[in-house]
């Protein structure tokens, strides 16, 4: 479990300037639509070129290749669940269909892990929280996701002083029904705390004229570069997708 | 549930997006700007609690809570569960960007469903109350997941060990340890603060 904010923050160090001048809202949409592009390929090939094009792109911007790799670590157990039985799901031997299916389920994931890489780790969290705010976005969403972020880094703080009291009683957290009563309890225990702690602050808010949407600052203008950079990720999704469905499907 | 991007089909992702706005909009309706910090503050404990890894063997899993949000929350459990699953993909990389709207809707009919479940069975004891919460949340979960699955493609239901089949068999303890979680709980916050679960009233 990470320890604070700067544990999970991007450092941002090594990534390339015009990574880090894109700016988030145009950033955002140039990702969406690449992967919504990417979910609508049919073909392994297709898959694997969307693939190399995103890596090609992190590495331009300044994210290295071990980065990347340990990223992909994160969906490696779920996609493992949903690509193994489908190898074995006819029997032996392994059909060539199938491989195909799964290689086109992981060539798509991971090329969707490296561009959403590429969203979090060429701008500060906070960064992107404030881009979320100025989209079209129903106000009081936006307020309660800021909020959550906020409060998130201090019940970090909470549970990690909880189980540190827990551990220092001899706790050994193996699953035992009086273990899960335990654990039961920490998170009662959180609740609790979470629920004393949003009477004080919806006073303290109150108190300064908050009406259930949070100020931002205001939004930073979109330049050509921007426009440039965004439409350039589309031309390439829209081009792969276009010449997959004209001469290959 | 961290359904990746790329598992489902396009048709599928973009309705399942489209249906989640939709369930976002009806957990929104009639919203207070007394009940923000309130739904801040218990999402961001949810999601810290979601955290907690109980170690098993070589390995370790973690709850979801979404059983456990249903009954707190009520109809703004949608909401919430929407907030963790952006955090998750955010702070995490947990979950998709095409698959948001999918985790959204697993997470919140089943919990939806046992809001409605508790209103109406009353009269069970707390833990009763808690099992139930999270078993049917996982097990809801996992039977919509395999149902957009075999939407997305039939290949994910064939064979005796088809994808399915193991996500069924894989999740059944996990459903169980969830319920025996959240019964307890459950139990603790009504000893503490009965009054919590007035919210179903609203």
């Amino acid at each position: 479990m990470p320890k604070t904010q700067g544990d999970i923050q991007s450092d941002l160090v090594g990534v390339s300037a015009w990574a880090l001048s894109w700016e988030a809202r145009a950033k955002l949409l140039a990702v969406i639509v690449f992967i919504f592009g990417v979910i609508s390929l049919n073909t392994a090939s297709f898959a694997f070129i969307a693939f190399f094009i995103s890596v090609i792109g992190a590495l331009w911007m300044g994210l290295s290749i071990i980065f990347l790799l340990k990223r992909y670590l994160i969906i490696a157990p779920f996609l493992l669940l949903m690509t193994v039985p489908l190898l074995f799901s006819s029997g032996f031997p392994i059909e060539i269909e199938q491989v195909s299916f799964a290689s086109i389920i992981i060539l798509k994931a991971v090329t969707c892990m490296t561009v959403m890489t590429i969203l979090l780790h060429t701008q500060t969290i906070d960064d992107f929280m404030d881009s979320l705010a100025h989209l079209k976005v129903p106000p009081i969403v936006i307020t309660i996701l800021l909020l959550s972020y906020r409060y998130v880094f201090l019940f970090f703080d909470d549970i990690q002083k909880m189980q540190l009291a827990a551990r220092s009683r001899f706790f050994s957290g193996k699953i035992t029904l009086r273990n899960l009563k335990i654990y039961g309890q920490l998170m009662g225990g959180l609740l609790i705390k979470s629920l004393d702690r949003a009477e004080n602050v919806y006073k303290a808010m109150t108190a300064r004229c908050f009406n259930g949407t949070l100020r931002v600052g205001n939004a930073k203008q979109l330049n050509r570069s921007d426009i440039f950079k965004t439409v350039a990720s589309f031309t390439l999704i829209f081009a792969l997708i276009a010449v997959e469905r004209i001469y290959f499907l | 549930m961290h359904v990746a991007d790329g598992v489902l089909s396009i048709t599928v992702a973009a309705t399942t997006s489209i249906a989640a706005v939709g369930l976002l909009a009806y957990s929104l309706k009639g919203i207070k700007e007394e009940e923000v910090p309130k739904i801040s503050l218990l999402t961001g404990a949810f999601f810290v609690s979601s955290l907690i890894n109980i170690p098993i063997g070589p390995t370790s899993v973690h709850p979801l809570l979404g059983g456990f949000l249903g009954l707190i929350l009520g109809r703004r459990a949608p909401l919430g569960i929407f907030i963790g699953l952006i955090l998750q993909a955010t702070l995490f990389q947990h979950g998709g960007l095409s698959t948001l709207g999918a985790n959204t809707l697993l997470m919140s009919i089943p919990a939806l469903f046992i809001y409605w479940l508790a209103n109406i069975f009353k009269r069970y004891s707390p833990f009763i109350k808690g099992f139930f919460a999270g078993f049917l949340a996982i097990c809801g979960g996992v039977l919509l997941l395999a149902i957009l699955l075999l939407i997305s493609d039939q290949r994910y239901g064939a064979g005796t060990f088809s994808v399915i089949n193991i996500m069924f068999i894989a999740y059944l303890p996990l459903a169980i340890l969830e319920g025996v979680l959240t019964g307890f709980a459950v139990k603790y916050l009504y000893t503490v603060r009965p009054t919590l679960f007035e919210i179903k009233k609203e």
